[in-house]
């Protein structure tokens, strides 16, 4: 079943101590599997995942920026970032303000190749 | 009889008759004790008395199963079970009732007597596959059951193994439901539909999810689309328990999302944009979208070309969809009928709303589940 693998993938992120929690989202929107902590909607985290890395995937193309990568968002108590996981599917991840930030992206990038053999088999 | 599962008195054309058998099959895999479950808690609370045979977990597994859900807990204080576990892993049995499912004439027996002591409504069985492979002669032994003038619910996980044993259950159940699971590009969509009924019925497929009520319809994806300013955030907030919007400057630049959830129904809500300069949105959200809500402001019939354009984007011919025409409290308004013609859509269902006070809204959303899941 994907979904225990997924879960696996998810809870490996959360072992490295750099990373919250993640979420697996597909690309129009709709959760797949999380460990975001329970307070937070993960509906909603989905939806607007889905818009985010869309938007951003969007401008790449229109400015002729070549491949897109990952989408970064800085805030004031952490980083949200998200990378494509495939055609079906995108990985975020919620990143502790003072992470190492190649680290948390060469861990993610690990994840996401993982989850993309899983939806494309 | 009830059964507290959405939709399915309705998919029958009326409730289930009493005294009759009713079979929930599924494949291995999935665990379907919750429609059993949620039928006999239904009649408990309408004061039936229910006997529960439990052959695949101890009666106190059965109950702690059955107490997760945010159900009455007295009436499930009223289940009268019948061990059928307990002796099978040789331990002492747990309940006042009690089987040993590996001797069928003497079980069979014990389940009439127990049944007419307790002037039992209705009796449940988990599961039968777990009866027939205890012992084969049970495949014969549950027509002896037939003769029980009271409601069965039999659960049958079918195994595969014993094509005869699945017809012969098949054959001596006058209703069977049954439950299908989809793996669709990292969804996993589950469905129920009836395979058999004594009168006519519809064989939709109902698409669900068990939540802590218990078996709710599933609907995971709703586009809300139309024409900028015809009321789509207004009308996503008015009908969602929780919802947000990417908008800016009093316009949705991203999207709107909320959903919904009670009376048996969990919808996801996805609003699109309105302007043309943020169309690319509607490609990133409109796959696998279950049904369409296509709004439009009535009073403004110059923008029916767009929301029609905006229908076809979002493939709205192919799958179901209906049309709210909105701001019917405004001056000038189409009625809409016309709002119909003007659009052409000489098929589709229009339904008045004023979505800013909530006029509407419901009965909209009702209507396109309806067309969705099938029902009256």
């Amino acid at each position: 079943m994907f979904k225990e693998k997924l879960e696996e993938i998810l809870s490996e992120l959360a072992g490295t101590g750099e990373i919250e929690a993640s979420a697996v989202v597909r690309r129009d929107g709709l959760m797949i599997e999380s460990n975001l902590p329970s307070k937070i909607n993960s509906k909603t985290i989905a939806a607007i995942t889905a818009a985010l890395v869309g938007t951003s995937e969007t401008s790449t193309k229109e400015l002729e920026l070549g491949e897109f990568m990952q989408v970064m968002v800085e805030s004031e108590l952490g980083k949200i970032i998200a990378v494509g996981a495939g055609k079906l599917a995108i990985l975020v991840s919620l990143v502790k303000p003072q992470a190492s930030l190649g680290f948390v992206l060469l861990s993610m990038e690990r994840a996401a190749k993982k989850i993309r053999e899983i939806s494309e088999g | 009889m009830k059964t507290g599962i959405p939709k399915l008195s309705s998919m029958i054309k009326h409730d289930i008759q009493d005294g009759k058998i009713l079979l929930i099959t599924s494949p291995l895999g999935i665990d379907v004790s919750v429609f059993a479950k949620q039928i006999a808690y239904t009649n408990l609370k309408e004061g039936k008395k229910v006997s529960y045979l439990i052959l695949n977990k101890t009666p106190s597994n059965l109950i702690e199963s059955i107490k997760k859900f945010d159900w009455d807990q007295k009436a499930i204080e009223n289940l009268k079970i019948i061990d059928g576990f307990s002796s099978t892993i040789g331990l002492p049995p747990e309940t006042a009732h009690f089987i040993n499912a590996t001797k069928v004439e003497e079980s069979i027996e014990k389940i009439k007597q127990i049944v007419s002591i307790e002037s039992s409504d209705m009796l449940v069985v988990e599961d039968i596959s777990d009866l027939i492979c205890k012992n084969e002669k049970w495949i014969e032994g549950l027509n002896a059951l037939k003769v029980l003038p009271i409601s069965r619910i039999l659960v049958f996980t079918d195994l595969g193994l014993q094509p005869d044993a699945t017809k012969t259950v098949i054959d001596s159940s006058e209703y069977v439901l049954k439950i299908s699971v989809v793996e669709e590009r990292l969804l996993l969509k589950n469905y129920y539909h009836i395979v058999k009924a004594p009168e006519e019925f519809d064989r939709k497929k109902v698409p669900f999810r068990v939540s802590g009520s218990g078996i709710s319809i599933y609907v995971p994806k709703i586009l809300i689309t139309g024409p900028f300013h015809a009321g789509k955030s207004t009308f996503i907030r008015k009908l969602s328990n929780n919802s947000v919007s990417v908008d800016r400057m009093g316009t949705t630049i991203a999207l709107d999302h909320g959903y919904i959830e009670g009376n048996g129904l969990v919808v996801d809500l996805f609003g699109t944009p309105g302007q043309e300069r943020f169309d690319f949105m509607l490609d990133i959200l409109n796959a696998d979208t279950f049904g369409v809500i296509l709004i439009v402001d009535s009073t403004n019939p110059g923008e029916f070309e767009r929301a029609k354009t905006m229908l076809e984007k979002v493939g709205g011919y192919g799958i179901p969809f209906v049309v709210a025409a909105n701001k019917q409290d405004m001056e000038g308004a189409l009625d809409p009928e016309k709002v119909k013609e003007e659009l052409g859509y000489e098929e589709a269902d229009v339904i008045p709303t004023v979505a800013i006070k909530g006029i509407g809204v419901t009965e909209t959303l009702q209507k396109l589940i309806d067309k969705i899941v099938g029902g009256e």
